[in-house]
């Protein structure tokens, strides 16, 4: 039971120290939340066991690099993010898969049919509509409950772009979830610069 | 119409709304934007509609992972244990000065450790991830990975791994060869495929350029196998920062970052300082057989241990 009550750096600092049990302890203790990021941010299961493998074996060898300026859980969900974010990449430069994500736009009855359908699907659904970067910020922020700073950190960016792609993505599911149906002018609502994808 | 009802100028995009919503816009714009949507009642639907959307969002529950994935990962861990044991990590004290701050080890140090930290656990891992590499090829195929394929490859690579190379650039760092032997002897030694030949780099310092080489993603593609041929790590690190290789150079700062490039293959052959799709960058270039070139952004090796921004890899 020992294991259960030390701290996540106490469990890493053991790992680097030889215990065999401590990373699996830590990976027990938050593979939950790491899936969920995993899941929401590459939207396929399989693709995300890959990469939260990926990030473990990485997490695993590095785990000497880690030095205490950032919580554990922030340095192994930058860990996941990135192996998420890299597959994503390469995904991309292969012109023969497409990415699940659709593109910027869409036609209007695929917007109503996810409109009516759950509410939770609804808004997974909506989800995989975003582009990749503000999906990963909103999982972060919205979803797994992260403050602005530490999504910041895992994502490797300023809390600024943190907060913008928060917003647009915000603005992308408001209109793909139909809440903005019956404003009283809705024609006015412009989508703008929604979907478009910063590119670092 | 009340003067409330009257809003001045025309709506804000939804953008521009959400912005406000989320705390981007400065302070004067912000004002003014508040302004607006205080007296509209059309705006402020909006940005209820944008609370709702955050409320949505909270209210998704964390999906459970599966039995499945979670059997698999503890295979994997098990699998690393066999490769790549924690103990190593410790076991050369040069790995674990590297877990210093930044600049808080000399550079003799760390030039040791990138001997070191190379042919013990970490080239058994990397092995590894050359396996997670050659697995995706093999489910692009549609043919299913079981847990117990990958524990029996691990074991496999690690038995057949060949780290000559390894070994071979380690040498230029003297003791740091005996620190890794122990690990590496039981490696080593095993007839390695052609494919895990790394090719001999020249000795050749010069490697460049008065300016900073600029490269697209294509242009980085076809210059990989020249760019490791001409520059050794020791011809940057005698070059000095107005090298190639630019603050790389320093062998502590280049372990540093190379520690943090998550899921690299191979050894470390080259480094250059370059612009990439014209962005300031450093280019890692790996070899495990064949050049990986990882571009990551100038403050790699300073994030206190958070792996690197990737801005690309090539191929």
């Amino acid at each position: 039971m020992t294991a259960a009550e030390r701290s996540d750096a106490e469990l890493l600092r053991a790992h680097a120290a030889g215990d065999l049990r401590a990373f699996e302890e830590l990976v027990r203790r938050h593979r939950d939340r790491l899936w969920a990021v995993a899941l929401r941010t590459l939207r396929d299961p399989e693709d995300a066991a890959d990469a939260l493998q990926e990030a473990l074996i990485s997490a695993y060898r590095a785990a000497d690099s880690f030095r205490g300026e950032s919580a554990v859980t922030t340095w192994l969900h930058r860990i996941v993010v990135n192996a998420c974010l890299d597959r994503i990449r390469r995904r991309q430069s292969r012109p023969t898969v497409s990415l699940p994500d659709a593109g910027p736009q869409e036609p209007a009855e695929a917007r109503d049919r996810i409109a009516e359908r759950d509410t939770r699907l609804a808004v997974e659904d909506a989800l995989g509509r975003l582009p990749v970067e503000q999906r990963a910020a909103i999982t972060l922020v919205d979803i797994e409950g992260y403050p602005v700073a530490d999504a910041a950190l895992i994502l490797g960016v300023a809390e600024g772009t943190v907060k913008s792609r928060c917003a647009r993505g915000r603005a992308r599911l408001a209109v793909l979830l139909g809440h903005l149906r019956n404003l009283d002018d809705p024609a006015a609502v412009t989508p703008g610069t929604v979907g478009r994808e910063e590119v670092r | 119409m009340t003067a409330a009802d009257r809003p001045s100028g025309p709506h804000p995009d939804l953008d521009i709304l959400a912005d406000l919503d989320a705390g981007v816009l400065d302070r004067q714009a912000a004002g003014r934007v508040a302004a607006h949507v205080a007296a509209c009642s059309r705006c402020s639907q909006v940005v209820t509609a944008l609370g709702t959307v955050r409320a949505d969002l909270r209210s998704l529950p964390t999906p459970p992972m599966p039995d499945a994935v979670a059997r698999r990962l503890d295979a994997t861990v098990a699998g690393l244990h066999v490769a790549s044991p924690p103990a190593t990590h410790v076991a050369s004290p040069s790995a674990a000065r590297v877990a210093s701050p930044p600049g808080a080890g000399d550079t003799g140090t760390a030039a040791a450790a990138e001997g070191a930290g190379q042919p013990t656990g970490e080239s058994a891992a990397r092995q590894v991830e050359d396996l997670d590499a050659a697995r995706e090829r093999r489910r692009r195929r549609r043919l299913r990975t079981t847990t117990g394929a990958v524990a029996a490859a691990v074991a496999v690579l690690a038995a057949g791994a060949s780290v000559t190379a390894l070994v071979r650039n380690a040498g230029s760092h003297n003791s740091a060869v005996s620190a890794g032997s122990a690990a590496s002897a039981s490696y080593d030694g095993r007839a390695a495929g052609p494919a895990k030949q790394a090719p001999q780099a020249q000795p050749n310092a010069s490697a460049a350029t008065a300016g900073i080489p600029s490269y697209s993603r294509e242009t980085l593609r076809g210059s990989l196998a020249a760019i490791e041929r001409e520059s050794t790590l020791a011809a940057t690190s005698k070059l000095g920062e107005t090298g190639p290789a630019g603050a790389m150079a320093d062998a502590a700062r280049r372990q540093a970052c190379a520690q943090t490039i998550v899921g690299h293959p191979g050894e470390l052959r080259a480094v250059r300082r370059i612009s990439y799709e014209g962005v300031p960058s450093y280019l890692f270039v790996f070899d495990d057989g064949q050049p990986h070139g990882y571009v990551v952004d100038l403050q790699c090796g300073t994030s206190g241990g958070l792996p690197a921004t990737i801005l690309d890899r090539v191929p």
